[in-house]
């Protein structure tokens, strides 16, 4: 994924954010889920979407890929109106939630990369996030 | 008896203080034969003034006398004349004549004062009052005193000698009188005095409006008080008769109408006796009600206290109401006392019809203590019902009671009870030393229509502290709606203190029951423990009346109609007071075998009435038999009349599953009837939070076959913003969501015993929704289940889709497929139109009980290779020919991907080639045969290739392939890596091929490996822009959208390195070989975007007969 391109879709990603803010990530905090976030057992992934970090009951594992079928159905549906692929449009979105969205003491993961807990300083994004944001 | 002594003495001092004035001339007759009147005064010092009118021998008369103050004289006279006579040449008065007498004084405190006239009295005298012998001549005197009672004026006028022959007249009135805590209105006397041998006689009415004593709660209407009485000459004995007559007597709740009666008296201050004959036409008061009652003997009045004996009479004696004990009657009714009841309440009655009750009464009073004894009591009525005290039996009551009690009683003898319906019983007490009883009470069994209570002789005995204990045992047989209780039997213990406080049954007491049928229902012999609630099962005493019963851990087993039940409860207790009775987490198992009828309740409260029991329940619960549904937390009604056992509740209803099928369900119109072994339940089934209609039910069951159906109507189930699947149904969960739909259908349950069979057809039009896969629009189709429980299908159900997005759209698609057991998938086909062709979907199993990835292949059958090729945006590129192939995609929660695709060009006038699944086949590639045509006119972008390079894009300028394949992984949403890899010959000058080596040749062979990493949406988009600009006009990314497909669609010719590697063991002449070979090599997964494991096929195949789509990577063609 160039770059360039993540640059042009950051602008939609950040209407992106603003509008999945109130739509399913407000749905995904609440819950189980939010309690499972809180704990660390599930995180933000860069790829836009939620990952299951820990061990989880199938019920929150149920619940986090509800929000992660209405993300991608958001995605899908915004990247289709930009004619960029939902990938792009999941990992710009995913930037976003990572720089300001994920809270001090929740679990992230970048990439394949491990999970980590979010600490006092901002976490440190792949450098396609800084033409994006 | 007060009111009257207090007009006596009233009279008395009217009449007196005139007497006074007499005896006061009187005792001076020798002064006044010399003008003693003036002497005197002056003697005693009285205030007055007066006009000597006449003094002579024989008569002295004053005029105008005034005593005391002038201006507010306490007596005023005309005129008084005076008679002296002599005797022996003594004087005396012989007669006193006054005229307009004016006498005012007070009587308070016991006192008479006259004013100036008390100076004529000698207070030390001790003479006994005797009359004068004097004749005494009065007209129009009148007399005010004031007393404490109130003020009271008299008029006497009369004439004759006082000792004898003395006529006269007193009216007397008393507008408002105050004594003793009564009052009393109007009260007026008209009397006449007569006196006769020194005595004097008095007749005639008293008479007051009204009569009241607060205080003592008694008044009387028009009392009247008419007297005819002797008084002794010392004023110090009476004798003769007051007949007493109101219109009405109120006392302590009693009512007496037209009470009346005459006394007779003969004595003293100090003892008097008499008869008495007292009675009202009615009597009323404490529930009770009495036609003429009458009272008549003899009293005394003494010293040593007060006696009444006589003889009670009362006639039409009856408790109050047309039906006494209606409430007894009511309260009963539809229990097994019902008629026994009924017949008790007939009996009492009709003993209220022509009857009479009488009685020796003896009041004796003494101090403050008292009694009254009756003896001699019969009672008698039409009816035939009698109750008597017979032979020397009595009861009695004296009081103060021992120990603080306001009354002791007593029945001595036996008291007896029979006829017009009553029980026969005999009670017989006998007072013990130490203040108890002792004896018996003898109760014949009671019996109406089929209900008998039997009880045993109770037994009395005197407990140690005044307190009376008695035992019996209770049988009671009777009916019950529909059936009938036999041989119900309960030892009843109870104790009466001496204050009369009853207490039954302090104790747990066994009750047995030999057999109960009610309905269709019925119980067996059993035994159950009754205990006590709140100290007793029944008690009275100073709060009134309370107790209860219960019975803990109850457990009846019985059956209904031929099936087992068994009955249960923590506690089931009934409060006296509150009526009904109370269940604590009952429950009723009604069949045999393992899945019986359930149906329980944390607390049931109900009560008997006519039509059968009733009341209501929370936390009510249950389930039938095998149907899978358990209903809980109901609140709401039940009922158990005429055989039928119903519920009418809300209630939640869940899946007896776990983890649920759907989620708890609230059906707020629960019905459910049980009823000669059926039951018939209905309910309609929402959503808690919206109550949105989910399914109407409609569940029969028979209990004897244990046959039974459930029938679930969904009538317009719609999925939208309000209501999303998840809520009906977790199964539903991180599978779909923001679905909008509405779905119909009908499914079916039936049960035969454990053997559970259901099915149901279920459909939906139009709807839309989101999955792991991507957004679905315009799914159509119709589910048609043969294990509606199980989720289990028929074969071939079909799903139409007119949109499904996993990052590619495909258009107007068809699913077939199979609900299996354990919620897998079976996916029988499918297809989509693509590109001018078909992308066929192939048989797979989907496991959507686990979080496991799941495959879909596609068969790729006739794509128009040119648009195919052309959408990929090689904007000198044009390309023809149709690609047949095959798409193994793997879905999950990340979305899809495809893992291995391969698309192959078909070569002129071949079939299409169906590429079998699973297994990369050797592509056959004919080099006689022509696929299509591929031309490449643009700019190289990397002028770096080297000779072959140039060479190879000056081949690409004009190509007739022969073989084409595209391999193609990565994400649908995403980037995709697709190598392409062709061989054909240059039909155009190779312009860059070194001279001599192929420059001048055309039809040279050639293979091309060529990879291009690009987002395959883009693509697609790309592709849809060629054949509908306005798209790219509408694209709001514009032209950087275009720079960004243009970067990332880059070509990158790697056939330099393909080459090399090949040439150490291959020939470029090998081209022309019968298959086309190909190699992998320059062919990666995309890097830096993060998403490697996205794109890496690493899981390995599991349904079936997958094979690991790793496999591909030996490569497609054979050596």
């Amino acid at each position: 994924m160039t770059r360039k391109f993540l640059m042009i879709v950051g602008g939609a990603a950040i209407a992106l954010a603003t509008g999945l803010a109130v739509t399913a990530p407000a749905r995904a905090q609440s819950g189980a889920v939010a309690t499972a976030m809180a704990q660390g057992s599930v995180g933000e992934q860069a790829d836009g979407y939620l990952g299951i970090a820990g061990t989880v009951s199938a019920a929150v594992r149920a619940e986090v890929e509800s929000v992660n079928i209405k993300r991608r159905a958001a995605y899908t549906d915004l990247a289709g109106k930009r004619g960029v692929t939902v990938q792009d449009v999941a990992a710009a979105t995913g930037c976003q939630t990572l720089s300001g969205r994920v809270k001090t003491g929740q679990v992230y993961r970048i990439g394949a990369g491990p999970w980590q807990t979010k600490g006092a300083a901002p976490i440190a994004l792949p450098s396609y996030c800084a033409t994006a944001g | 008896m007060d009111v009257r002594r207090a007009w006596l003495r009233w009279l008395g001092v009217g009449t007196g203080s005139l007497a006074l004035v007499l005896i006061a001339l009187w005792t001076q007759r020798a002064p006044i034969a010399e003008n003693f009147i003036g002497r005197e005064m002056n003697r005693r010092g009285v205030q007055a003034s007066y006009d000597l009118k006449e003094v002579g021998l024989r008569t002295q008369r004053i005029e105008n006398i005034v005593l005391g103050d002038p201006a507010n004289p306490d007596l005023t006279a005309r005129w008084v004349e005076v008679d002296i006579a002599f005797t022996s040449l003594s004087p005396h008065v012989a007669a006193v004549r006054a005229g307009g007498v004016r006498l005012r004084g007070s009587y308070r405190d016991s006192v008479l004062r006259l004013g100036e006239l008390d100076k004529f009295r000698d207070p030390a005298s001790t003479t006994p009052f005797s009359v004068p012998d004097i004749v005494l001549g009065l007209s129009d005197a009148r007399v005010r005193l004031d007393t404490d009672a109130g003020p009271i004026g008299m008029q006497v006028d009369g004439k004759g000698n006082l000792t004898s022959g003395f006529r006269g007249k007193i009216t007397a009135a008393m507008p408002r009188a105050r004594f003793a805590g009564c009052g009393m209105t109007e009260a007026t006397a008209n009397l006449n005095l007569a006196m006769r041998g020194g005595r004097p006689h008095l007749t005639g009415p008293a008479r007051a409006a009204a009569l009241g004593c607060p205080d003592a709660d008694t008044a009387i209407a028009k009392p009247v008080a008419d007297m005819d009485i002797w008084f002794g000459k010392a004023l110090d004995s009476w004798a003769g008769h007051v007949t007493l007559s109101g219109e009405a007597l109120r006392s302590s709740g009693l009512v007496l109408a037209q009470p009346g009666g005459r006394i007779d008296f003969d004595g003293s201050a100090k003892a008097m006796a008499g008869r008495a004959r007292i009675g009202a036409d009615q009597l009323s008061g404490v529930g009770a009600l009495a036609g003429r009652t009458e009272f008549s003997g003899g009293w005394q009045i003494g010293d040593d206290g007060a006696r009444v004996q006589g003889r009670l009479s009362a006639r039409q004696l009856r408790l109050a109401g047309r039906d006494p004990l209606a409430r007894l009657r009511q309260s009963t009714s539809g229990t097994p006392v019902g008629p026994l009841t009924n017949r008790l309440a007939d009996a009492v009655r009709r003993a209220g019809d022509a009857n009479v009750l009488q009685s020796t009464v003896a009041f004796a009073q003494r101090g403050q203590g008292g009694s009254v004894v009756l003896s001699g009591v019969r009672f008698e009525a039409r009816s035939g019902a009698r109750a008597a005290i017979p032979g020397d039996g009595r009861i009695t009551v004296a009081w103060p009671g021992k120990a603080g009690a306001a009354v002791d009683w007593a029945l001595e003898g036996a008291l007896t009870t029979e006829g017009g319906g009553l029980p026969k019983a005999a009670l017989r007490l006998a007072r013990r030393p130490g203040g108890g009883f002792g004896g018996q009470l003898f109760v014949d069994s009671y019996a109406a229509q089929d209900a008998r209570l039997s009880i045993e002789p109770v037994r009395f005995s005197a407990g140690p502290h005044g307190d009376t204990r008695f035992a019996t045992t209770l049988r009671l047989d009777g009916p019950l709606p529909d059936g009938r209780l036999r041989g119900l039997t309960v030892p009843v213990e109870g104790q009466v203190t001496a204050g009369g406080s009853v207490a039954i049954n302090r104790r747990c007491m066994p009750l047995s029951l030999t057999e109960a049928k009610y309905g269709s229902f019925a119980i067996g012999r059993t035994r159950q423990i009754l205990c006590p609630v709140d100290g007793a099962l029944f008690a009275t005493g100073p709060g009134g009346i309370r107790g209860g019963a219960e019975i803990r851990q109850l457990a009846l087993t019985g059956s209904s109609g031929d099936n087992p039940m068994r009955l249960s409860a923590d506690r089931a207790r009934v409060l006296l007071g509150q009526g009904g009775f109370a269940l604590s987490r009952a429950q009723l198992l009604i069949g045999a075998g393992e899945s019986p009828v359930r149906l329980s309740a944390e607390a049931l409260e109900g009560r008997s009435s006519a039509k059968g029991l009733g009341g209501t329940l929370s936390g009510a619960g249950g389930k039938i038999g095998t149907v899978p549904l358990i209903v809980e937390d109901g609140t709401g009604d039940w009922s158990f009349a005429g055989g039928a056992l119903k519920l009418a509740a809300k209630v939640m209803v869940r899946d007896a599953q776990s983890p649920g099928r759907f989620q708890p369900l609230t059906v707020p119109d629960f019905q459910l009837a049980l009823k000669d072994g059926r039951i018939a339940a209905t309910g309609s089934m929402r959503v808690p939070r919206n109550d949105a209609l989910v399914a109407r039910a409609d569940i029969t069951h028979d209990l004897s076959s244990g046959r039974g159906k459930a029938d679930l109507d969904v009538p317009g189930l719609v999925f939208g913003p309000e209501l999303q699947p998840e809520e009906v149904t977790r199964l539903a969960l991180g599978v779909i969501a923001n679905v909008k739909a509405t779905v119909t259908g009908q499914g079916h349950i039936r049960w035969i015993g454990s053997d559970v069979s259901s099915d149901g057809i279920f459909r939906t039009d139009n709807a839309s929704l989101a999955a792991a896969f991507g957004p679905v629009e315009g799914l159509s189709g119709e589910l048609r289940f043969v294990d509606l429980l199980g989720l289990v299908s028929a074969p071939g159900q079909e799903l139409r889709m007119a949109s499904v997005n996993p990052g590619v759209e495909a258009r107007d698609g068809v699913v077939r497929y199979r609900l299996e057991a354990g919620q897998h998938v079976r996916i029988e086909g499918g297809g989509w139109p693509f590109s001018g062709g078909r992308l066929e979907l192939l048989p797979t199993t989907m496991d959507f009980g686990a979080d496991v990835d799941r495959y879909l292949t596609f068969r790729v059958i006739g794509l128009d290779a040119g648009a195919f090729i052309q959408a990929m945006d090689f904007k000198d590129i044009s390309a023809t020919g149709t690609f047949d192939g095959i798409m193994p995609l793997i879905f999950n929660a990340e979305g899809g991907r495809v893992a291995g695709g391969v698309l192959v060009a078909r070569q002129q006038g071949m079939p299409p080639l169906i590429m079998p699944e699973g297994v990369l086949p050797s592509i056959p590639c004919d080099p006689n045969l022509q696929s299509g045509t591929l031309s490449y006119v643009g700019a190289v972008s990397n002028q770096q290739l080297g000779v072959m390079g140039r060479m190879a894009f000056d081949a690409l300028k004009n190509l007739q392939y022969k073989c084409l394949t595209i391999l193609m992984d990565g994400a649908l949403d995403g980037e995709m890596v697709t190598n392409v890899v062709f061989n054909g010959v240059n039909r155009g000058q190779l312009g860059s091929a070194p001279a001599g080596l192929a420059g001048n040749f055309t039809g040279l062979p050639f293979i091309f490996n060529v990879r291009i990493a690009a987002p395959f949406r883009g693509l697609l988009g790309t592709a849809k822009s060629f054949i509908d600009p306005t798209t790219l006009i509408q694209n709001s990314i514009g032209d950087q959208m275009q720079d960004k497909i243009r970067e990332g669609i880059a070509v990158q010719p790697v056939e330099s390195d393909i080459v090399q590697k090949r040439s150490g063991n291959e020939k470029r002449n090998d081209l022309g070989n019968r298959f086309c070979r190909a190699g992998f090599g320059g062919m990666h997964p995309s890097q830096g975007t993060g998403q490697a494991d996205r794109n890496q096929p690493e899981r390995q195949g599991s349904a079936g007969s997958r094979r690991p789509p790793t496999a591909r990577r030996s490569g497609p063609y054979p050596e």
